[in-house]
C-alpha cells in the first residue's frame, strides 16, 4: 500500500489521477466527512494499491486533515509514503517533507513541477536534495506522465527493501535539543519512534499528549515554542535549498502576477468575477439545451414504447412504470447534460487557479455574512447541483463556518431549479422583461442569503470566523483529463444520490395522485394535502394545485413541471403553457416563482445536509427555516404587490 | 508609526515593496498556522497587490492572500 501526501497545488491529485487513471474509488474517512480516495496501479506484474491523503502544509493535530493523514502514516499500514513536493516552491514543500521524515523513513519525495520551475529560472539538483534528505528524490511532471515510471519502480524497489533510506535528522539547536533528549528520557511508552514523539509534546500537539494520561512529568512540563520549532525548521530548510537550488536572475513580474493584478483589482475584481459567471451561465444553458431535448425525446420514446408494451398487464401497473419510475428517472437525467457542463466549466475554472481569487475577492463580503471567501465557492457550486455544493462546504476548517454555509447553500437556486424558472418565466413574461425577471430571481436569491447571513451570525454563531490566509497558486493550463474527472466526480454525486431518492419519491408522488383511485384529482390524497394548507397558500394568491406542485418539487424540483401537468390532466408538457396562462396572474406567477426560488432544497440535497450537518436538529432547521422564509417572502411580495395595483 | 529600528507592520508598504518579517505579533493558532506557511522571523516578503484591505504577497516562491487584519500583526523592516 501507498500513501500519497502533499500541500495543495502540487499536482497531488493530477499524479493520483495518472497512477490509478479511473481505477478509483471515493469514500469517507471513518466517522469523519472528509473525503477517501483509493485506487490500484498495476506496474511490471504488481498491483499497488494508492491511498490519496487529504492536502496539508503540515502534520500537527490542529486540523481533522493533519490528523489523518499523519494517523494514516502511522497506523495505516503504508509500505511506501510518496510526498509530492512542488519543485517551484520548494522551501514550503520541504516544510511538511521534514515532518514526514520525523515520522516514518519510507518515503519517496516526488519531485513534481519540474518544467514550472525550470520557466522560473530555478535549477535544482535531484541527486543533492536525495543526499541531503536521505531518501530517494524522483523528478516528474506528472501532468505530462513524464517520470511516472521512475516513481513507480522507486516504490516498488523501497517496498521489496531494496533502497534503504537514511532519512536526515534535522538539528534544532542545544536548546531545543536539549529538550527532546530530556523528553525522550521519561516516555513510559513502548514507541518506534521517541524523537518524533518528544518533538511533539514540545509542540503541545494535543493528540499525543493524550498518550501520556497519567505520566506526571509530561502533563506537567510546558512548552511555548511551536513557533520556535517551525523557524528552526525553515532556517534548516534555508540551508538546504541553498546547497540544492540554484537560481538564475527572474523576472521582477510574471505572468501570474499581471493577470492577479486584473483579477484582484480593487474596483473590477467584482465586476470581472460577474462576467465570469455571466459567460459560464451563458455557456452552459446554450450547449445543453440541445443536449436536454435529446435526453427529454429519448424518455418520452422509451415512456410511449414501453406503455404498448405492457399493454396487457393492468392500467395501474404500466402507469406506475411509465408514469411513476420512467417519467422520475427521464425528469432527473435531464438535468444531467446542465450539471455535467457547468462543473467541467467549474472545474476549468479551479484547475486553471482562478477559483482561489475568486474566493479571494469575495472574502470581505463574505466577512460581512461571517463566512469565509471559500465559501463563496460552495455558493457557487450549488448554481450547478446543491448537492456538491453542500458536500463542498467541507472545504471549510471551522465548524461554525460549515453549518453556515449548509444551511445558506439550498438559497441557491439550482440547475433543476433555475431550469422550472425559465419555464414559468417564459409562459408570463415576454422578451427583455423576463431576462429582468430572471435576474430579479437572481437577486433575490442572494439578498436572503445576505439577510440571513447576517440574522444567522448575530443569533446563532457567535465569534469570529476565521482569519483569511490562503494560497494562491500560479495560473497554469489545466488538462482535460483533470477536468473531465474532476467534473465526472460532481455530476456522479448528483446522478447517484438523485437518480436513488428522487426516483424512489417519484413513485410516491405518482401513488398520491392517483389513489384512492377513480375519482378527480382533487380528491386524490395529494389533492387532499393540497386544499387542506388551501388557507396559507391563499396568503399568497396560491390555490391548492400549486400548493400540491410545489409540495412535490420537495421530492424533486423538476417535478414541479410534472405535477401540474398532471393536475391540468394535460398529455404534454407544451400545453401547460397556455393553461398556466390562464391559471395564474402574473403577480402569482412572479410571487411563485420568488417562492419556488427558496423553499426547501430537494429531498436528496435534505440528506446529503443531513449526513454533512451530522444532526437533526440543524437539519430540521434548515428545512423549516427556509419554508417559513419562503412563505413570509411570497405573503409579502403578493400583498405589497396588490397594494401597489399589481394583478 | 514606525516602531523601534524601523520596523512596521506588513499593511503599510505598497504594492512591489519589499520587507523582512522582524516579529509576528499574532495570538497562538495564527502565529503557528503562519509558520507553516513560512511566515518566519527574516523571511522577505514581497506585497504583490495590496487592494483595500486584502493583500496578496510572495514570500518563497509562493503567493499567499491574507486579510488587512493578518497584515498588521506582521512587522516587517524594509530594506
Amino acid at each position: 500500500m501507498v500513501a500519497l501526501e502533499g500541500n495543495p497545488n502540487t499536482g497531488k491529485s493530477t499524479l493520483f489521477n495518472a497512477l490509478t487513471g479511473m481505477k478509483q474509488h471515493v469514500g469517507n474517512w471513518p466517522g469523519v466527512t472528509v473525503e477517501k480516495k483509493e485506487g490500484t496501479c498495476k506496474f511490471k506484474g504488481k498491483t499497488l494499491k494508492i491511498v490519496d491523503l487529504p492536502g496539508t502544509y503540515s502534520l500537527t493535530a490542529y486540523s481533522l486533515e493533519e490528523i489523518i493523514a499523519r494517523n494514516f502514516i502511522i497506523k495505516g499500514n503504508c509500505d511506501v509514503v510518496v510526498d509530492v513536493v512542488n519543485a517551484s516552491n520548494l522551501e514550503r514543500n520541504l516544510y511538511l517533507a521534514l515532518q514526514t521524515l520525523e515520522l516514518t523513513p519510507n518515503v519517496v519525495i516526488a519531485l513534481n513541477m519540474m518544467d514550472v520551475a525550470r520557466a522560473r529560472g530555478l535549477e535544482i539538483n535531484v541527486q543533492k536534495l536525495s543526499e541531503r534528505l536521505g531518501v530517494p528524490v524522483v523528478p516528474m511532471e506528472a501532468d505530462k506522465q513524464k517520470g511516472i515510471e521512475d516513481l513507480l519502480s522507486t516504490i516498488l524497489a523501497m517496498r521489496e527493501g531494496k533502497i534503504k533510506t537514511n532519512p536526515v535528522k534535522i538539528n534544532y539547536g542545544n536548546k531545543i535539543e536539549s529538550k527532546i533528549y530530556a523528553l525522550e528520557k521519561v516516555i513510559n511508552i513502548n514507541y518506534p519512534n521517541r524523537r518524533w514523539l518528544a518533538i511533539k509534546l514540545l509542540e503541545n500537539d494535543s493528540e499525543v499528549q493524550k498518550m501520556f494520561k497519567g505520566n506526571k512529568e509530561i502533563e506537567n512540563w510546558q512548552e511555548d515554542i511551536e513557533t520556535e520549532i517551525a523557524n528552526r525548521r525553515y532556517d534548516f530548510i534555508d540551508e538546504i535549498v541553498k546547497e540544492v537550488v540554484k537560481r538564475t536572475e527572474r523576472k521582477p513580474e510574471d505572468l501570474t502576477d499581471k493577470i492577479d493584478r486584473i483579477v484582484t483589482h480593487k474596483l473590477f475584481g467584482i465586476p470581472i468575477l460577474f462576467g465570469i459567471y455571466a459567460v459560464i451561465f451563458g455557456i452552459t444553458f446554450t450547449l445543453s439545451t440541445p443536449l436536454m431535448d435529446v435526453v427529454d425525446g429519448f424518455f418520452g420514446w422509451l415512456g410511449d414504447v414501453v406503455r404498448v408494451s405492457l399493454g396487457r398487464y393492468p392500467e395501474w401497473f404500466s402507469g406506475l412504470v411509465v408514469d411513476g419510475i420512467i417519467t422520475g428517472v427521464g425528469g432527473v437525467m435531464v438535468f444531467f447534460p446542465v450539471i455535467a457542463i457547468f462543473f467541467a466549466l467549474y472545474s476549468l475554472l479551479e484547475d486553471s487557479g482562478y477559483l482561489a481569487r475568486a474566493a479571494f475577492v469575495m472574502d470581505k463580503v463574505m466577512h460581512t455574512i461571517g463566512l469565509h471567501g471559500k465559501g463563496f465557492l460552495t455558493l457557487f457550486m450549488a448554481y450547478g447541483c446543491n448537492i456538491p455544493g453542500i458536500m463542498g462546504t467541507r472545504i471549510l476548517e471551522s465548524r461554525m463556518d460549515r453549518i453556515m454555509a449548509i444551511l445558506l447553500n439550498p438559497l441557491i437556486p439550482c440547475a433543476a431549479r433555475l431550469g422550472v424558472i425559465s419555464f414559468v418565466t417564459a409562459v408570463f413574461f415576454k422578451s427583455y422583461f423576463a431576462t429582468f425577471v430572471m435576474l430579479s430571481i437572481l437577486l433575490w436569491s442572494l439578498t436572503l442569503i445576505y439577510a440571513m447571513g447576517r440574522l444567522f451570525k448575530k443569533f446563532l454563531f457567535h465569534g469570529e470566523s476565521p482569519y483569511f490566509v490562503m494560497e494562491l497558486p500560479p495560473y497554469h493550463k489545466p488538462t482535460i483529463s483533470g477536468i473531465l474527472i474532476h467534473s465526472w466526480e460532481r455530476s456522479k454525486i448528483f446522478l447517484i444520490k438523485a437518480g436513488t431518492i428522487i426516483v424512489f419519491f417519484s413513485i410516491v408522488i405518482w401513488i398520491l395522485s392517483n389513489y384512492p383511485s377513480g375519482v378527480g384529482i382533487e380528491h386524490t390524497y395529494a389533492g387532499q394535502i393540497g386544499r387542506l394548507l388551501e388557507p396559507l397558500g391563499a396568503l399568497m394568491g396560491f390555490d391548492w394545485k400549486i400548493l400540491i406542485s410545489l409540495i412535490f418539487g420537495f421530492a424533486a424540483k423538476e417535478a414541479v413541471i410534472s405535477t401540474l401537468t398532471v393536475i391540468y390532466g394535460l398529455e404534454y408538457e407544451e400545453a401547460l403553457a397556455t393553461i398556466l396562462g390562464n391559471a395564474m396572474t402574473p403577480l402569482v406567477a412572479y410571487t411563485f416563482l420568488v417562492v419556488f426560488a427558496i423553499y426547501s432544497p430537494c429531498i436528496a440535497a435534505v440528506a446529503i445536509q443531513k449526513r454533512e450537518l451530522g444532526s437533526w436538529k440543524w437539519t430540521i432547521f434548515a428545512v423549516a427555516y427556509t419554508l417559513m422564509l419562503s412563505f413570509v417572502v411570497g405573503v409579502l411580495i403578493y400583498n405589497i404587490g396588490r397594494f401597489l395595483g399589481f394583478s | 508609526m514606525n516602531g523601534a529600528n524601523g520596523a512596521r507592520p506588513l499593511v503599510m508598504l505598497k504594492s512591489g515593496q519589499e520587507g523582512k518579517i522582524v516579529s509576528i505579533k499574532a495570538g497562538y493558532g495564527l502565529t503557528r498556522r503562519l509558520a507553516e506557511l513560512g511566515f518566519n522571523l527574516n523571511t522577505k516578503v514581497k506585497v504583490i497587490n495590496n487592494i483595500n484591505g486584502h493583500f496578496i504577497v510572495r514570500l518563497r516562491d509562493t503567493r499567499i492572500a491574507i486579510s488587512r487584519g493578518i497584515a498588521m500583526k506582521i512587522l516587517v523592516k524594509e530594506n
